[in-house]
């Protein structure tokens, strides 16, 4: 009942309807809407800029190509950063053995790390030495992320860095409560410990 | 490991999703545990931290790169489905100018073999197709050998005008129509100089008519219509099988003619047909010759029957059969 009521309230029920129908301009509107959610997604999950650019478009295409199979049983939204998270790991996987085979390793933290990670955006109203420092944080804070084993990583990116709510990941992950629950605990004590690490005093 | 047991339950507790008992004993321990503490305030602070992980935005070109791959995967689809139905723009109007050029080239090569056809018929009839031409073309050709025997009297040709009696004597209801074309025709110069060839050739058909028509018409069946009828009959003559002449005498003129129809109709005859007038019926029909007999037997049974013209030794083909049905007086 609460589901339904959920589907109803998608607002991406007509564009997906749209598209379904067979109109590129309404699936424009929804890359348009959500790709910043899933570029962030996709980011976080694999710790590289232009590789979650990549990701993102593979992502999207590979929704339009199904669109038509989507039955809104979940909301769109949810469907969609279901195949961000799948073709994330799927990238990550590439990556690695890609940095494997150039006798690099991406857990490898610290090492060479501003070059091969972006920094992130700096935050306005912080001084120059703020900005910086949080730059540095935050880029060692990607690093621990990408520590994690990715089952631990995906909850802790969609829970954690995105917000989402334990029924959302359940839908998104298709993994039950429990799991979420027990793995993003883990996730949370061992991120806690590489910042430790990294950041000496937290 | 008490410590260890709380660890691992901090992060359920900073979630609250503890139940109330564990709750109070992870208080208890985090008052009077240091270490444990600073765990969980370790805890909050990554948290914190990945919470503040700021949002990367996206490069301006990605909606505009997802867009084209979109196309493009949309055009290659697309690109499919033209190979198959694209071509139909240029498909349809070369068919639709094959098809015509076929119907051309049909109708030209038809026209060009048209004559050959007929050539390839004529030999080979079946013969209801000769009776059919043959009874049709009669009154045609009457009136044709018909002037032009008026035509030899005029040149006053001994023997042609002998011919020209004869052909003028049995069309006694045709005459008329025909001496108006006569009379039409004779003044007229191009008429005049006929050649003898056109005059032999007319002589032999009418010679060949008289040759048939002599033998109906000196019968004497004393009927006038019978007379008119007999010259169609003679033509059909010349190709094919007599045809038969008869009279029968009934009580009743109309049940006795509606039997004879429905005789002929049993026995496959073709082209029936019935006229009535007041006195008599008279039936025409092409009969196969085998079934001559039998048509006739059957008819002896209605009534008595005046035959003339009888080919029954004929066993193959129609042949063509006028019944009258006359009231016994």
């Amino acid at each position: 009942m609460g589901e339904k009521n959920r589907v109803k309230a998608d607002e991406d029920y007509q564009l997906v309807c749209l598209c379904q129908k067979g109109d590129i301009d309404a699936f424009e509107a929804l890359v348009e809407k959500h790709q910043k959610k899933m570029l962030n997604i996709a980011y976080r999950m694999i710790g590289n800029y232009e590789e979650a650019c990549e990701a993102v478009q593979d992502a999207f295409l590979s929704a339009y190509r199904a669109i038509r199979k989507f039955r809104g049983e979940s909301r769109f939204s949810t469907w969609l950063y279901s195949i961000m998270i799948n073709l994330s790991k799927n990238r990550l996987k590439k990556v690695k053995a890609r940095f494997h085979r150039e006798g690099l390793s991406i857990d490898d933290p610290g090492e060479d790390g501003s070059r091969r990670f972006r920094g992130d955006p700096p935050a306005h109203g912080l001084s120059v030495v703020e900005q910086l420092e949080k730059r540095e944080i935050q880029t060692r804070v990607q690093e621990c992320i990408n520590i994690l084993g990715e089952e631990y990583r995906e909850v802790l990116v969609l829970r954690d860095v995105q917000g989402f709510s334990y029924e959302e990941i359940r839908a998104i992950l298709k993994i039950p409560d429990g799991t979420v629950k027990s793995r993003l605990f883990r996730a949370r004590d061992a991120l806690k410990e590489c910042l430790k690490k990294a950041l000496g005093d937290l | 490991m008490e410590c260890k047991g709380i660890r691992e339950k901090l992060c359920a507790y900073l979630e609250g999703v503890v139940s109330p008992e564990e709750n109070r004993l992870i208080e208890e321990h985090l008052n009077s545990c240091q270490e444990c503490g600073n765990n969980l305030a370790d805890l909050k602070k990554a948290g914190e931290l990945v919470k503040d992980l700021a949002e990367v935005e996206p490069p301006a070109w990605l909606t505009q790169k997802i867009m084209s791959r979109v196309r493009a995967e949309e055009e290659k689809k697309r690109g499919i489905f033209q190979k198959l139905f694209y071509p139909l723009r240029i498909k349809v109007p070369i068919e639709a100018l094959a098809t015509v050029l076929i119907a051309v080239t049909a109708v030209y090569v038809f026209r060009a073999v048209e004559p050959e056809m007929k050539l390839a018929h004529l030999p080979a009839p079946t013969k209801p197709v000769i009776t059919k031409e043959e009874t049709a073309k009669p009154p045609q050709e009457i009136p044709k050998d018909s002037p032009s025997s008026r035509k030899k009297a005029a040149f006053k040709d001994h023997t042609e005008r002998d011919s020209a009696k004869v052909s003028s004597v049995p069309p006694g209801s045709e005459e008329k129509p025909i001496k108006k074309e006569d009379k039409s025709a004779l003044p007229s110069p191009a008429e005049k100089p006929l050649t003898a060839e056109k005059k032999e050739t007319a002589t032999e058909i009418l010679g060949k008519g008289e040759s048939i028509a002599v033998p109906g018409a000196a019968k004497e069946t004393g009927n006038g219509k019978k007379l008119a009828a007999a010259p169609m009959v003679k033509e059909s003559a010349v190709v094919k099988p007599g045809p038969v002449d008869l009279t029968v005498r009934v009580k009743d003129v109309r049940i006795a003619g509606r039997e004879v129809e429905n005789f002929l109709g049993q026995l496959g005859a073709r082209k029936i047909k019935r006229e009535s007038s007041e006195e008599k019926e008279v039936l025409t029909a092409e009969l196969k010759a085998m079934q001559v007999k039998e048509f006739l037997e059957k008819l002896k049974a209605i009534g008595e029957i005046k035959e003339k013209g009888m080919p029954l030794d004929i066993s193959e083909g129609d042949i063509a059969i006028r019944v009258e049905i006359v009231s016994i007086p």
